[in-house]
């Protein structure tokens, strides 16, 4: 007897349904992604109960023709892709052919749609219940596509019965179009629930270069978050590396996708969009929204990288704010990793976590960068054509900068340790070391000179690597100017603690132990970074058994642990023979700190920073070494940590990510006094 | 109970068992002392629950009885009493009147009963030690005990008794310090065990250069009984460290291509010069063998350097090696010969100090580059 047989195509659509609608946020997704794959200037999303009863998303994108608003509901029927080489590169939000039959299969559904270019005003209407077509007649209507999806799950009792209240719904659709109204601010969004419009948000003017793209972001955030966000631009670009090389460490993460691609082409990353200022943090991930090439997405690997890029900025169990923006080539990128396409795969992970990573770093550093380079950024009128700037600051930056950045150069790069920006000097994993030092104001420069030969030509995407602080600061308009490059008097403290200084702006307090903490950390790390660490032998060596996975892993790491002062050596298949430490570390199991550190590297990814190791031990030491809350401080004193504070390269934050100072403005002030209404 | 000591017995004892008592107990009864009057002999006792002291002062006992008092009061008040003679009265409510002179105190102490019970060591076997040579052992290696508290097996002095022979070691995974001394003890037992720190260093306290101290050891206790102590024996009863001490002997290098004759003070001055130019950064010196000459070198760039030369006699190769000069001054503090050897085989093998008698010091080197 057969027991096998083929399902009927409802079936199918409804398991199909399964992966990709999972509640209606789902569907608002799907319907929201066609709208704006379809060319959508303004999107409207109404919703009533949640979407339990209705989902009506209307767009005035470029519609369908009769023929294929009946073939739009098959499934694999789509216009975003033709061959299977596609998939490899896809520029489109959807691709997958699945979501209208999946959504038609499991709720009552009316499509009505015209062609925007077509001669004919009519429209086509389609309506379906549970996926099956009742009835497909001619109708009046605008250009675009409307698409009425009503009774969710009507069919499905289970899943109905999975759904959540009326408001966690709505929670997770708004909270979806806020990512896609974040990443088109160029389209238009009106959102109405149950008849209340919650969002209007008017399309902004299309961007044609990175400043006017930056504008309309910070427009579209102003307008979802209301007040002014404490958020620094950014605006990087890096190299991915070409070689397929696969490198030891991760080769077990990506191995099938690493394979096949000897020669691929140089493609360049670029990191755009805002972060929070050093000191702005959330206790969740909410307010982190990452995108890859205008897709919202979730990926462990970023979180990591963007927490490695704050480091110290941020306290522990904080994370970041920020609205950041990938752009790389489509080919560079797997979408097709899940259904609903919430996760991303890199072929070049290694080197995108450390883009970003550099991206934040650099921005952050770049929040406190010299008051001449904020002059420099100032004397850029009109946003539209940054290059002559660029260059300007390059060529002729031993003259613009000597005097003051001096001090600044030891200091500047311990703390923050910015990789090599691979973009014009290396393409492998980044060197900490060479770069950087290289592209600051310094007596000599040499490779970097050759940067602005090619700035002008190919614009922003070159300058901005060699150029650390600059490219990154993003001196847009709206941009905040960094508390410590505003001149602050000192007005006296209190509470033997809080040093009260007087800005233009305002009202600023200093934490006087938070800030001396800062001050020793970067002095002493400046210290530590200096050549590769000694290393103490034990006496006892002590074995340290990892899981296969890991030992592999570090057993491609072993040189660089070396450098570091950890002497490891192989001592069998899983296991590893600690012989030796830094003389720094203390305290503690040498085995727990070798796990630990594995630990920490993992998820620090492949950018090693040697400082790491020792940092927790510093920042302890400089707790202990640092003024305390009663020790009272003269003028002179006090003057002179505020000033060391300023050379610091991360001074807004102590080690422990705890802030350094707090700005009350004159329109703060003035509210709470009542004198603005 | 009632009594009269002198102010010298009462302070000299109370001096012996206060010093365990713990700043910080959440049990009242473990700041105090428990008194305990019979004969012509008061017994003063002290616990943390960990190590417990003993020890007994002449007086004269009017009226047997026991209780027990604030330690740190008492011993404030027999330092300060005014006349040498101090009388102690306690009544049935444990409320203490002392007497001295012109002064009168009224101490609340809390009952005997509530003093936690003193261990008692079944007799397995007595070891004999001189207390002079077991002061000498515990000053020569417990200063390279381990003090980080993950790896407990090492807070502590290790003892093993073998053959007619007592060996004390002590280390914290960096460096090794070990002594051996002649012991006599019945039957040819051998026993091994670890004392944690704070008991030798209350020990190392107690011990003085002359009398006899009898070890007495349980499965997870030991003793150290010290005679003559004052008025009879000082008892100090210590848990030990659970756990297996690490195979020490495999660490201990066998053979050695150079062996360096050093004057031990001039070798620790030179050492301690030139730490002054470590820092965190490096905390390292170099030690430069050369033809007849030592040259040890401290060298950090954001503080400066320090160059020292010694002058002995070495024919060897001349190689460089570093040490963490805290590690080296520490045993060259704790011995007293005038002379030191160093054994060396290259710059990554460990180093062994060694004197004329029964003491060995390994120290692992660093590496620098």
């Amino acid at each position: 007897m057969n027991r096998i047989r083929l399902l009927p195509e409802s079936v199918a659509n409804q398991i199909a349904a399964g992966e990709v609608i999972e509640r209606p946020a789902s569907v608002v997704k799907e319907l929201v992604e066609n709208a704006l794959d379809a060319d959508a200037r303004r999107i409207t999303v109404e919703v009533q109960a949640g979407g339990r009863s209705l989902i009506r998303v209307t767009d005035d994108g470029v519609g369908m023709s009769r023929d294929d608003a009946l073939l739009c509901l098959e499934r694999h029927a789509t216009s975003k892709i033709q061959r299977a080489e596609d998939l490899a590169a896809i520029t489109t939000l959807g691709f997958r052919g699945e979501a209208l039959p999946s959504i038609a299969s499991v709720s009552r559904f009316t499509l009505v749609t015209r062609e925007r270019d077509a001669a004919t005003v009519e429209a086509t209407q389609v309506n379906i219940a549970g996926g099956k077509i009742l009835d497909v007649r001619a109708a009046s209507g605008p250009p675009g596509t409307t698409v009425e999806v009503r009774q969710l799950f009507f069919n499905l009792p289970a899943r109905r019965k999975f759904l959540r209240r009326v408001e966690t719904e709505r929670a997770h659709i708004q909270h979806y179009l806020l990512l896609a109204a974040l990443a088109f601010p160029e389209v238009g969004f009106t959102f109405i629930h149950d008849g209340r419009v919650v969002w209007q948000l008017p399309p902004l003017p299309r961007a044609v270069d990175a400043p006017a793209q930056r504008a309309a972001l910070r427009e579209r955030l102003r307008a979802l978050y209301g007040a002014e966000l404490n958020l620094l631009a950014v605006d990087f670009t890096g190299e991915l590396r070409p070689a397929a090389m696969p490198d030891p460490g991760e080769a077990w993460e990506e191995e099938p996708l690493e394979a096949p691609a000897p020669a691929r082409r140089v493609s360049t990353l670029r990191v755009w969009g805002f972060l929070g200022a050093p000191g702005v943090s959330r206790a969740t991930r909410e307010d982190q929204h990452l995108f890859v090439n205008r897709r919202p997405v979730e990926n462990r690997g970023l979180n990591h990288a963007l927490l490695e890029g704050y480091h110290t900025a941020l306290m522990k169990g904080r994370y970041p704010v920020c609205c950041l923006f990938l752009e790389l080539d489509p080919a560079a990128v797997d979408v097709n990793i899940h259904p609903a396409k919430r996760e991303v795969k890199f072929h070049d992970e290694r080197t995108v976590r450390s883009l970003v990573t550099q991206a934040v770093r650099r921005t952050l550093l770049a929040f406190h960068a010299t008051r001449e380079k904020s002059e420099v950024g100032s004397q850029l009128p009109e946003a539209g054509n940054p290059t002559p700037a660029r260059t300007d600051a390059q060529t002729a930056p031993a003259a613009a900068l000597s005097p003051e950045p001096r001090p600044l150069e030891g200091l500047l790069g311990p703390a923050a340790t910015p990789p090599a920006p691979s973009g014009e000097s290396g393409l492998r994993a980044p060197e900490p070391e060479t770069a950087p030092r290289n592209a600051r104001p310094g007596p000599e420069l040499p490779p970097p000179l050759l940067a602005p030969v090619a700035a002008p030509a190919s614009g922003l995407r070159h300058a901005a690597a060699p150029l650390p602080p600059q490219g990154a600061a993003g001196p847009g308009p709206a941009g905040p100017v960094p508390l410590l490059q505003v001149p602050l008097r000192l007005v006296g403290v209190i509470g033997r603690l809080y040093v009260v200084l007087e800005s233009d702006r305002g009202l600023v307090l200093m934490d006087q132990h938070a800030a001396h903490e800062r001050v020793l950390f970067e002095q002493m790390l400046a210290r530590l970074e200096q050549g590769p660490a000694p290393c103490q032998r034990l006496l006892l060596p002590e074995t340290v058994e990892v899981s296969a996975r890991d030992a592999a892993w570090l057993r491609g790491l072993l040189p660089v642990l070396t450098r570091l002062g950890v002497s490891l050596r192989e001592f069998g298949e899983r296991t590893f023979l600690l012989d030796g430490l830094p003389p720094f570390v203390r305290g503690g199991d040498p085995r727990q700190f070798v796990l630990e550190l594995v630990d920490a590297l993992r998820a620090a990814g492949s950018e090693v920073n040697p400082l790491r190791l020792g940092e927790e031990m510093v920042a302890k030491t400089v707790c202990r070494h640092a003024v305390k809350a009663r020790d009272p401080l003269q003028g002179p004193e006090l003057e002179n940590l505020l000033e060391d504070l300023r050379r610091c390269a991360m001074p807004y934050t102590c080690p422990h990510g705890r802030p350094t100072l707090i700005e009350f403005n004159y329109r703060e002030l003035e509210k709470r006094f009542g004198r603005s209404a | 109970m009632k009594l009269t000591v002198t102010k010298e017995q009462f302070a000299q004892g109370l001096q012996a068992v206060q010093n365990v008592i713990g700043t910080r107990s959440t049990l009242p009864v473990l700041s105090n002392v428990l008194l305990q009057a019979e004969g012509e002999v008061l017994r003063l006792t002290a616990t943390d629950l960990d190590i417990c002291v003993a020890c007994a002062v002449t007086a004269k006992v009017n009226r047997p009885g026991a209780t027990t008092l604030p330690a740190k009061r008492l011993s404030e008040i027999a330092r300060e009493a005014a006349t040498t003679d101090l009388d102690l009265d306690v009544d049935e409510r444990n409320v203490c009147t002392l007497c001295s002179g012109p002064s009168r105190f009224r101490i609340n102490g809390l009952p005997a009963e509530e003093f936690p019970p003193i261990p008692v060591i079944e007799d397995r076997g007595v070891i004999q030690l001189p207390q002079g040579t077991l002061k000498k052992m515990i000053r020569q290696t417990a200063f390279a005990a381990s003090t980080e508290e993950s790896r407990y097996v090492l807070n502590g002095l290790y003892f093993s008794f073998k053959d007619h022979k007592v060996t004390a070691v002590a280390t914290d995974g960096r460096r090794l310090a070990l002594t051996e001394e002649e012991a006599e003890f019945d039957g040819n037992a051998e026993v091994e065990f670890i004392v944690p720190s704070k008991a030798v260093a209350e020990l190392g306290r107690l011990l003085q250069e002359e009398g006899q101290v009898e070890l007495r050891y349980a499965e997870n206790q030991a003793q150290f009984t010290l005679l003559p102590g004052i008025a009879g024996a000082t008892v100090l009863t210590t848990k030990l460290v659970e756990g297996t001490y690490p195979n020490y002997q495999q660490v201990i290098p066998r053979e050695c291509r150079e062996r360096v004759t050093l004057s031990r003070e001039e070798f620790l001055h030179a050492l301690r010069r030139a730490e002054i130019m470590t820092s965190d950064k490096n905390s390292a010196v170099k030690l430069n063998f050369a033809r007849n000459q030592l040259v040890i070198t401290a060298n950090s760039p954001e503080v400066g350097e320090a160059r020292e030369v010694l002058s002995l006699n070495y024919k060897g190769t001349e190689f460089v090696i570093a040490f963490n000069p805290l590690y080296l001054a520490d045993a060259l503090e704790a011995l007293d010969t005038d002379e030191v050897y160093f054994e060396l085989n290259d710059e990554l093998s460990p180093g062994v100090l060694k004197t004329n008698g029964p003491f060995l010091y390994v120290i692992m080197p660093m590496r620098t580059n």
